[in-house]
């Protein structure tokens, strides 16, 4: 597949006549970072999955409605933060968990979960990054899991980046201590 | 337990899997997802001649307008002196004085005939006595 710029497939996603195929390569270029940035929100492969099905539909969708004033790709983390947090809002409703509790029963479904093989240090990571707050776990893991600039996240969430720095630390400490805990 | 080294450690090894062969197929299983945009064809319709120069005449019609109101109409206006104007004193005294110049000059005229004749009539008059 022929290589292209980040602006030339913006000028051809508003091409009607080229929009499909332009598409295709944004697809192919960052589906599967998305997954695992869905992922690793939802802890389900299934789960993922859809979400990133949605992630793109929403894309395609709202495509005339990008100018090209962000990055492709922050764009895209965007609705697929949205998509993640509608979706574990629901979740949260369907399990009764109130919007201050831990969303720890997430942890059943992941050691349910087929394509899940993490030891016990892995499901106790997970487990940290569970009951950290929702915001400062999205920031955990984009910069933990993605090495993701701080410039970045923050045009993603609509946090200062000075904000966004104080909680990566806190997470990073509250982690930490959680690890130390004998469970 | 060292807490700092672990986190470091755990994050190179990546726990979840995917399925079997789910990454090739997937922007195809994707795209496959989405609807067909609707592609509206752009019609453009040629622009006459008579609808291109409407404008300009239309402006045309208003300037010439304008230029007969000013030529033809307002200098009418001006040559009809309204009565309050002072225009109309200045005008009406030159004619009324030549009117009762007029008067005066016919009243002197005659008283003028007068005089002069009188005496050609009395001596006429008086002659024809002797």
């Amino acid at each position: 597949m022929q290589q292209y710029t980040e602006d030339e497939i913006i000028q051809q996603l508003h091409d009607p006549t080229l929009q499909r195929e332009a598409f295709a390569r944004v697809v192919e270029l960052y589906s599967e970072k998305l997954y695992w940035q869905i992922r690793r929100m939802v802890l389900n492969h299934d789960d993922a999955n859809d979400l990133l099905q949605n992630t793109f539909l929403k894309a395609w969708t709202s495509i005339d409605l990008f100018r090209g004033d962000a990055k492709l790709s922050t764009w895209l983390y965007k609705i697929a933060l949205n998509e993640c947090i509608t979706f574990l809002n629901h979740q949260r409703a369907m399990n009764n968990v109130s919007i201050d509790d831990t969303d720890v029963f997430l942890l059943e479904q992941l050691k349910s979960d087929d394509y899940f093989d993490g030891d016990d240090l892995q499901v106790k990571l997970q487990k940290a990054i569970l009951t950290l707050p929702e915001k400062q776990r999205i920031v955990f893991m984009m910069k933990y899991y993605d090495d993701m600039k701080y410039e970045q996240i923050s045009e993603i969430v609509g946090t200062t980046v000075g904000a966004l720095k104080a909680s990566y630390h806190h997470a990073v400490k509250k982690v930490e201590e959680f690890l130390t805990k004998d469970i | 337990m060292n807490s700092e080294k672990d986190l470091e450690q755990l994050k190179e090894k990546n726990p979840f899997r995917v399925p079997e062969g789910y990454w090739e197929g997937l922007t195809d299983h994707i795209m496959e997802q989405l609807p067909e945009k609707e592609v509206v064809p752009v019609v453009t319709r040629k622009v006459t001649m008579m609808e291109y120069v409407r404008p300009w005449l239309y402006l045309a019609a208003v300037i010439a307008g304008l230029g007969l109101f000013f030529k033809v109409i307002a200098p009418k206006e001006n040559n009809a002196t309204p009565t309050d104007s002072l225009l109309v004193n200045e005008q009406s005294t030159p004619a009324s004085v030549s009117t009762s110049a007029k008067a005066s000059t016919n009243e002197d005229y005659l008283e003028y005939v007068e005089d002069r004749y009188a005496g050609y009539v009395l001596s006429g008059n008086l002659g024809e006595g002797e």
